[in-house]
């Protein structure tokens, strides 16, 4: 007889609305973040692809020099100029110092008042 | 030796008549005197009325005990020690009789009665508020979050359906505890145990039914301790030798950028979706972005010890006073206790079978055993996992597997909080 007292059909509603809000909240956020996966793996792919160009750029830059058979000095003043030029960003610094603060645990060891005579 | 013990029974025997007799005249001194009667027996009788002897009561006595037993479990067997020792220590404080250290009558009827503050409160009053008002839940999940790496979870996203699936026993709980009589508003706080989150447990429960916060705080932490007792067998009934020997593929590595995005990409979606469940999936995702964005150490660090660590004494105390004799000892707290483990129990079934289900289509094969990991008892529940996962196949190492479902389940149990408090509160 009591089982008949309770409102079933508000139970029921409870139960189903509320476990299938559940899931369809996490399902969204799963489906959210494979999609955000997807535009990551995208963008990472692009950046691989534009840094294969680089490389690639620089091969034939490499060919170019072989091909035109550029002399030895012609070389050395080019490796002189990039060596100062990045010489000179290296000096290009930040400016800002930070000092890691280490805490030391208090220890009658390392304590200085015991080091310190009292001055009376 | 014999005269010995007579002789000092004749002088105790001579010094209690003495006594008697000088109590005598005083009182007749003082008769005569026609001043107020003062009888040293009488002052005695009186300070013994005075003390918490005097009001004892069996209820007291086993609440005492119980107390006891609970500190024993966490200081000797270890369980939850956290935050069963503050709790059983705060049952002790509250069922002293006399100390009035809490009074339920300042917050009878699920209301706060500030007029009454002013006439006399007690410690655990004042801190109880922070419960009340539901601050100290929403502390403990800005430390959580803080806690929480969701790498594992980025890397393997269908772990928040293992930790979805694994919310079943609330719902299933919630049934149960319609069926033993309780109101809507007491089933959904009774329900949220099988959530396996304490703060999700204690922060619904002010909401809904506050008068139920002790039987139900005790059963959570209690059945939480007790994950890898419960978990075991029903992680066996469920699985075969062979679905507990699947060997998972290796998680891909996740980026910062992914990390710092996902706390507030889940915030918006989720505080959008069920604004009922902005307050603890907010501060939780509060808490992760201060740890995953790296820019805000100090707090980082505060969050997850002191901050977390004060909050948990105040909670664990305040929770544990709230569990007077009359509020315990009932026929209430035993099916509580009883329903709380079947709520445990099927949520760990909810995710060993989505987790089975799941195998059914996938390519990628899940380990079953990571599902028992969706409810939200962090890091146990993937320890559990692990533990299987080594017994059925001692190469086979699940922990990081197990730990995406793991964290799943904190979201999912206060998604599921929300829910229940935006329908029945």
């Amino acid at each position: 007889m009591e089982l008949l007292t309770i409102n079933w059909s508000d139970t029921l509603a409870i139960v189903v609305l509320g476990f299938t809000m559940v899931l369809v909240i996490l399902t969204s956020l799963v489906l959210l973040l494979l999609i955000f996966d997807k535009i990551l793996s995208i963008t990472e792919k692009r950046k691989n692809a534009a840094s294969q160009k680089i490389v690639s750029a620089k091969v034939n830059t490499d060919n170019l020099l072989q091909a035109e058979h550029v002399l030895e000095q012609e070389l050395a003043a080019i490796s002189a100029a990039i060596f100062l030029y990045f010489d000179e960003v290296h000096d290009k610094e930040s400016n800002v110092i930070r000092i890691k603060r280490i805490e030391r645990r208090y220890s009658p060891w390392s304590s200085k008042i015991y080091g310190v005579s009292p001055l009376k | 030796m014999k005269t010995r013990i007579y002789l000092l029974l004749i002088i105790l025997f001579s010094a209690f008549s003495l006594t008697l007799s000088a109590q005598e005249n005083i009182t007749s001194d003082i008769a005569n005197s026609g001043s107020q009667q003062i009888s040293v027996i009488d002052s005695f009788i009186e300070f013994m009325s005075g003390t918490g002897f005097a009001s004892m009561t069996w209820k007291t006595i086993v609440m005492l005990i119980v107390s006891l037993v609970l500190m024993f479990l966490a200081i000797v067997k270890g369980f939850e020690p956290l935050l069963l020792l503050p709790i059983a220590f705060g049952m002790l404080l509250t069922n002293l009789p006399g100390a009035g250290l809490f009074n339920s009558e300042l917050f009878a009827e699920g209301h706060v009665h500030w007029d009454k503050f002013a006439e006399g409160a007690g410690l655990l009053d004042y801190l109880y508020l922070g419960v009340k008002l539901g601050i100290y839940p929403c502390i403990i999940f800005i430390g959580i979050g803080a806690m929480t790496d969701f790498g594992p979870l980025l890397a393997n996203p269908k772990s928040l359906l293992l930790g979805a699936a694994a919310q079943v026993g609330i719902f299933m709980t919630y049934v149960a505890a319609v069926l033993f009589d309780f109101t809507p508003a007491e089933a959904g706080s009774i329900g949220i145990i099988g959530g396996a989150d304490g703060p999700t447990a204690i922060f619904l429960t002010t909401k809904l039914a506050p008068h139920l916060l002790g039987p139900i705080a005790v059963a959570a932490y209690s059945y939480m301790a007790l994950v890898p007792v419960i978990q075991p067998p029903i992680m066996k009934l469920l699985t075969t030798e062979k679905e507990r020997k699947i060997r998972m593929q290796q998680l891909r590595s996740v980026s910062k950028t992914e990390k710092i995005l996902f706390p507030i990409i889940v915030t918006i979606i989720v505080s959008l979706l069920l604004p009922a469940a902005a307050t603890l999936i907010g501060c939780l995702m509060l808490g992760n972005l201060m740890r995953e964005s790296g820019v805000v150490e100090r707090l980082s660090k505060t969050v997850q010890n002191e901050l977390m660590n004060i909050t948990t004494i105040f909670l664990g105390i305040s929770v544990g006073a709230t569990t007077t004799a009359d509020a315990f000892l009932n026929g209430q707290t035993i099916v509580i206790l009883c329903v709380g483990i079947i709520a445990f129990g099927m949520g760990s079934a909810g995710g060993v079978l989505l987790a089975k289900l799941i195998n059914l289509f996938s390519k990628n094969k899940i380990n079953p055993l990571i599902g028992s990991a969706g409810v939200s008892a962090v890091p146990m529940a993937a320890r559990v996992s692990q533990t299987e996962g080594l017994k059925a196949d001692p190469k086979n190492f699940l922990l990081m597997h197990a730990m995406g479902p793991n964290v799943a389940g904190v979201i999912g149990s206060a998604v599921a909080a929300g829910i229940l408090l935006s329908m029945l509160g």
